[in-house]
């Protein structure tokens, strides 16, 4: 079979686009990034006939200027990517507004196929479209009315595909006409256009003219760069001409003549019933962006989505990582016994390195299919869009979008999914200045860290300690997106809020579930490397001697190279009050994930897991057999998701406790109650230890305050890390990473010195 | 269907004798159609909003206007647009002259 030919598909954001190429792609789907964009790219192998095509779902768009990332795209998409045929996706019950990018891609000359999709919800409303009527008009644009949701339509859209693309497809006419004097000065720029034989060969002339007068700036600038000088100066010459004879601009001209085009086509093909009536969605809206409700109500939603990604993942999370470091474990072991390695480096590398790093990436699939469910539902449902509308105001007031707050609430149970939360904000420096916060918000796993510190320092007061740190994550994030605003931002045009509202739809489970999978395989498949090596490197570096009697891959921790690296950076911390190398070692391997500063610390400090685990497989009890540990592990598994069932019955009572006074009890099927934790020893060994550093008892708790508030502001973790680089590249990863160390330095010192000059200690 | 466009180069000189007086779109109250006159000077903005749909010349219909926070405008029939109201405040419109909410 010969190379697949392109399709793309296009139109305004929630026609339906990903619907049809769902239905006509099935599995065969691949989703990636759009080359330096954060914008996803998701494209699909389909066979019609004899022939095989490569569909490309476009971002969606309003019309082919270039604003944003998603119009660039688009547009640049089907200029240079010379697509076989572009399918405009339109929404059939509002043909008037969805057609003005059709019209624009007709213009564009390529061989087009036009959906009306929600051909269902039209005639719902009453409306008939004479598609005949219409595509004659069109000069014979092939016309195909679809349901995407129920698949509806798919064999005549394949066919129209099909015909386009083979040969026997008609070139379409001009589709508008811009009258005069517009036509005059089309015509002239256009010869001027087809004179040159490298712009006649990458435009249509007569649309580029369009375009130039059109006043477009990002072809403006590309020509201008490219030398065309005296082509920017004819086109700017005849808009002062068209403004001069007509007193208008040749742009809200040429954007008028195209709506009334439309509106001429339209007449007579479209039937409706008279407008102006209020829908069920205004009805639903006068409640749910009612400015007073409208807030409440999204707080609650994003409670409940905070919950599921929190507490409702947590018995899957809790069930992988037992699995990967019991059964997983004991089965890799049994195995390199058998290719007798367990005793060797390799071995070791592979259970501590290498599993124990894929067990760190796995652990967040529940988290992000969590996540993933729920932004799906609420996109698809439209409430996302009434969100911004909601948080407009209260955001704005501290220089963030509308809808940065989803990734900030997110954040509070983990980073990594309020990273990619950031998606569901258009625009590009919107996205950054909101991801480039959100390590700011205390997530979950450094809640371990401040209990413990908190019982041992604080004992019944640790709640103010906890509460304390999470304000000031609050804080930091606030006042470092002011100041981002100030400054790297301060030249951009403050974006004006224009905003479409879509109907409210049941979200369709297949559209869903698709979202859900494909963005969660693509955290997989770009943060596996990145956390596996940074495993490996720990793993190595807690591994190498570098003073002392020990040997490769058994030597203490002290005198390993973690440890001499460790004590070379501690002298750094001696301003904040914590400079020894336990300090600094725990915080290296938080970056792993931060709750391991805890394991780490009691491994140093307590040793008492460390023994255990240098005694080897032998001295353990008998191996269980397979049988039985995989009948285990599916009864595990059963557990977890009863938890994980159990928990999200859970949010109503968690839900409902949040009024004052009230306490409903959690449901608890499986008789657990509350797991208590063994800290005792370390924290006896964490006052020891930071009295030692400081030199006195008072001062040991401030420097603890101050260790507290690094671990809270410091480098997030790695799978934060990777997937900050995934979605924003690694130099902008550099700039956050480095950033957040300063701040965390400056605020630890700031706290340490500050205790000590109001007399602490 | 109801012809929602006219050249709007006739309302630049007519506006200053017509009957209506021109009002920021923020002033509207819900369920009240009104004829856009001006968008602002800012030509960005226009073409953006052109994009979407509004125009000089066309009917909207006011879905929500709280008097405080974005309005909810009804445009070319069936879609719906929010906007900030610092915007609305320079999106000036006149009420037509049959105020039933309907232009036929
Ligand atoms: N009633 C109806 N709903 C549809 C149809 N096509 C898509 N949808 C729904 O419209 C919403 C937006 O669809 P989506 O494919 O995400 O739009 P996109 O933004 O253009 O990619 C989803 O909730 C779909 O389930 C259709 O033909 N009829
Ligand atoms: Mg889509």
């Amino acid at each position: 079979m010969t190379t697949p030919q392109i399709v793309a598909l296009a139109g305004n954001p929630n026609v339906g686009k990903s619907t049809l190429f769902n239905a006509l792609t099935g599995a065969r789907q691949h989703v990636g990034n759009w080359p330096g964009k954060t914008v996803e790219k998701v494209e699909g192998l389909i066979t019609i006939g004899d022939r095989q095509y490569k569909v490309v779902d476009l971002p969606g768009t309003y019309s082919l200027n270039a604003y944003s990332s998603e119009e660039i795209i688009a547009r640049d998409f089907i200029i240079n990517e010379h697509p076989a045929a572009v399918v405009t996706v339109v929404d059939a019950a509002n043909l008037e507004r969805t057609l003005y990018l059709a019209v624009q891609i007709m213009e564009l000359g390529v061989p087009a196929v036009l959906a009306l999709n929600m051909a269902d919800m039209a005639q719902r409303r009453g409306i008939r479209v004479n598609t005949a009527l219409l595509a004659e008009r069109l000069g014979g644009l092939p016309i195909v009315e679809t349901i995407g949701s129920r698949g509806a339509g798919l064999n005549a859209l394949r066919q129209a595909i099909y015909t386009q693309t083979n040969g026997t497809g008609r070139t379409l006419p001009q589709p508008v006409d811009y009258g005069q004097p517009l036509e005059a000065e089309i015509a002239a720029l256009q010869a001027q256009i087809a004179a040159d034989p490298i712009l006649s060969r990458q435009f249509r002339p007569r649309w580029l003219a369009t375009k130039l007068l059109e006043n477009d700036e990002d072809l403006h600038a590309r020509l201008e760069g490219a030398g065309y000088h005296p082509l920017i100066e004819a086109a700017h010459a005849a808009m002062e001409r068209i403004a001069a004879q007509t007193g208008e601009d040749a742009e809200t001209l040429i954007t008028d003549r195209r709506y009334q085009m439309i509106a001429k086509w339209l007449r007579g093909a479209v039937q409706r019933p008279r407008s102006g009536v209020e829908t069920r969605s205004d009805r639903a809206d006068r409640v749910v962006t009612h400015p007073i409700w409208g807030v409440p109500i999204f707080l609650l939603l994003m409670w409940v989505i905070f919950q599921f990604t929190a507490n409702v993942s947590a018995p899957l999370v809790d069930w992988i990582d037992a699995t990967i470091n019991g059964p997983f474990t004991r089965w890799a072991e049994a195995l390199l016994n058998a290719l007798s390695l367990a005793e060797t480096w390799f071995g070791a590398l592979v259970i501590n390195g290498v599993i124990a790093g894929v067990g760190g990436v796995l652990v967040f699939i529940p988290v992000l299919f969590f996540l993933y469910l729920a932004v799906a539902v609420l996109e698809d449902s439209g409430y996302m869009a009434r969100s911004a509308f909601v948080m407009d105001r209260v955001m704005r007031a501290i220089g963030l979008h509308g809808k940065s707050f989803l990734p900030l609430v997110v954040g509070f149970g983990c980073n990594v999914p309020a990273i990619y939360a950031t998606r569901t904000l258009e625009d590009e420096d919107d996205r950054k200045l909101t991801a480039f916060i959100t390590t700011f918000i205390s997530c979950g796993a450094r809640l371990p860290v401040y209990v413990v510190f908190g019982a041992a320092f604080f004992g019944a007061k640790a709640g103010n300690l906890i509460f304390g740190l999470y304000l000031l994550g609050i804080a930091i994030a606030l006042l470092t997106g002011l100041a981002l605003k100030r400054t790297v931002y301060r030249h951009k045009p403050p974006q004006p809020f224009v905003l479409e509202l879509p109907p409210y739809r049941l979200p369709t489970p297949r559209n869903v579930w698709r979202q859900v999978w494909q963005r969660t395989a693509q955290f997989l498949r770009n943060a596996t490397t990145i956390i596996l090596a940074a495993s490996i490197v720990i793993w190595f570096m807690l591994a190498l001697p570098v003073r002392g009697e020990g040997r490769f891959n058994d030597v203490r921790t002290e005198d390993s190279l973690f440890g001499a690296v460790s004590r070379t950076i501690a002298p750094a911390f001696e301003p904040a009050g914590f400079a020894s190398w336990e300090t600094a070692g725990s915080l290296i391997t938080g970056f792993v994930a931060k709750e391991a500063v805890i394991s780490t610390m009691s491994q140093i400090y307590v040793q008492t897991a460390d023994d255990a685990e240098v005694a080897g497989a032998e001295e353990s009890q008998p191996a269980p057999r397979f049988a039985d540990e995989a009948q285990e592990l599916l009864r595990s598994l059963g557990e977890a998701l009863v938890l994980t069932a159990q928990e999200t019955v859970n949010i109503v009572p968690r839900t409902v406790n949040l009024l004052p006074g009230v306490h409903l009890g959690l449901a608890d099927w499986l008789n657990r109650g509350e797991e208590a934790e063994e800290t005792t020893a370390l924290q006896d060994a964490l006052i020891a230890a930071f009295t030692r550093t400081t030199g006195s008892a008072e001062r040991g708790k401030l420097a603890a305050v101050a260790f507290n508030v690094f671990v809270l502001l410091y480098v997030p973790c790695m799978a934060t890390v990777a997937a900050m680089r995934h979605e924003f590249g690694g130099r902008w990863v550099l700039y956050q990473s480095s950033y957040a160390l300063l701040v965390a330095w400056l605020a630890a010192t700031i706290v340490y010195q500050g205790g000590l000059l109001l007399g602490i200690g | 269907m109801p012809i929602m466009h006219r050249s709007h180069r006739q309302h630049r000189g007519k506006h200053a004798a017509a009957p209506q007086p021109l009002l920021p779109l923020s002033m509207v109250e819900a369920g009240q159609t009104v004829e856009l006159v001006s968008i602002g000077e800012c030509r960005r903005l226009r073409k953006r909003l052109a994009d979407l749909g509004l125009n000089v010349g066309l009917n909207v219909r006011v879905v929500q206007n709280s008097f405080a926070g974005p309005l909810i405008l009804a445009v070319r029939e069936d879609a719906r647009l929010a906007i900030g109201r610092g915007m609305a405040q320079r999106i000036l419109v006149r009420l037509p002259l049959s105020t039933n909410g309907h232009e036929e």
